[in-house]
């Protein structure tokens, strides 16, 4: 991130064999690399930059095609569709601002802004009809109903059990069947989140902290939320 | 052999940096981990530390791996069937590559 660069390592998990190889800069565009989404085919390379768009890479040759533009930062929140003809993905700006990228064209269409307080990461149900953001500031969880042409909150959950404002902060999400794991990297709790019955529990993970940088969440409590099985 | 891309942005040994993790086998549908156990692994940044909880409503056991102090771990992605984790470290710029039967890092890059 800072050396604004993208590498490419391959991979044989046989022998444990990991060989950093080609290297992208972004340094020209002044932007960082955050995350990175494939096409189903693995020739395209979909890469969120700091403070905003989308990158796509030609992954054969490591070379920048184009960037396309968004409306402030998009996290991790970069969900394929099952067929993989889509990716809907949520920007920062307007409180949250989703796209619907199409693979084949490799252009985005816009399903408006939803307008919370501040914004993080979105996930998704695999069938694209549910979304999730979370908002950091507002320490709530938006439910979005992605089911027509746009994008529109269908709920807003707290996710706020520590006394104070911004005290808790959800942030990262994993999903699995009815449930949406959510970070919350002030208070260091995961927050387990049944949304079809709109019912929250909470597991102590970490102790709260003290203070965090949200550029990079250096000094988060808890972050990352990744599902396995 | 499995061949797959790792997509990682660079880590730098003297400015910790966030960087994103991304894996895929090539020519094929993107993969999200298909191993037989229910797991949540949660990345504590503050505290090196991953945690891993048990069970769709994680009630389960709770484990947890320890990283190299400063590590930062920020994401954590699978290989396609689940038997790797990548983990980007934030604040050492590394990435630790886990394998998830035995908890243990086989590999990191740095």
């Amino acid at each position: 991130m800072a050396l604004k660069s993208l590498i490419k390592v391959s991979v044989d998990e046989a022998p444990q064999t990991w060989q950093p190889g080609a290297q992208l800069s972004f340094a020209a565009t002044g932007k960082a690399p955050i995350c990175t989404i494939f096409s189903n085919d693995g020739q395209r390379a979909f890469v969120s930059l700091n403070p905003s768009g989308l990158a796509i890479v030609d992954v054969a040759t490591m070379s920048l095609q184009n960037v396309l533009a968004t409306d402030g930062f998009v996290a991790c929140g970069m969900v394929k569709s099952t067929d993989g003809r889509t990716i809907t993905l949520a920007a920062g700006g307007g409180g949250g601002h989703l796209y619907r990228l199409n693979t084949a064209t490799e252009q985005l269409s816009d399903l408006g802004v939803l307008g919370a307080v501040d914004w993080h990461s979105f996930n998704m149900v695999p069938g694209g009809t549910i979304g999730f953001g979370t908002v950091p500031r507002g320490d709530e969880l938006r439910i979005i109903d992605l089911r027509g042409n746009g994008a529109s909150t269908l709920a807003t959950l707290a996710l706020h059990p520590s006394p104070g404002t911004a005290s808790d902060q959800p942030d990262n999400m994993g999903i699995s069947a009815d449930f949406v794991y959510v970070s919350l990297r002030m208070s260091g709790k995961l927050a387990v989140v049944n949304f079809p019955k709109r019912t929250v529990r909470y597991v102590q993970l970490a102790p709260a902290a003290p203070a965090i940088n949200p550029a990079n969440c250096t000094g988060c409590a808890a972050y990352g939320v990744t599902v396995r099985g | 052999m499995t061949f797959k891309l790792l997509m990682i942005a660079l880590a730098a040994a003297i400015v910790p940096l966030a960087c994103g993790v991304a894996t895929e086998a090539v020519g094929s549908a993107a993969g999200t981990g298909a191993g037989q156990n229910h797991e949540i692994w949660v990345t504590l940044q503050a505290s090196d530390r991953i945690a891993i909880l048990h069970g769709p409503e994680a009630r389960g056991a709770l484990e947890a791996i320890d990283l190299p102090a400063g590590t930062g771990p920020h994401i954590t992605t699978f290989s396609p069937d689940g038997k790797y984790a990548y983990v980007s470290g934030m604040g050492n710029g590394d990435l630790d590559v886990i394998q998830t039967a035995t908890r243990r890092v086989v590999k990191t890059l740095n």
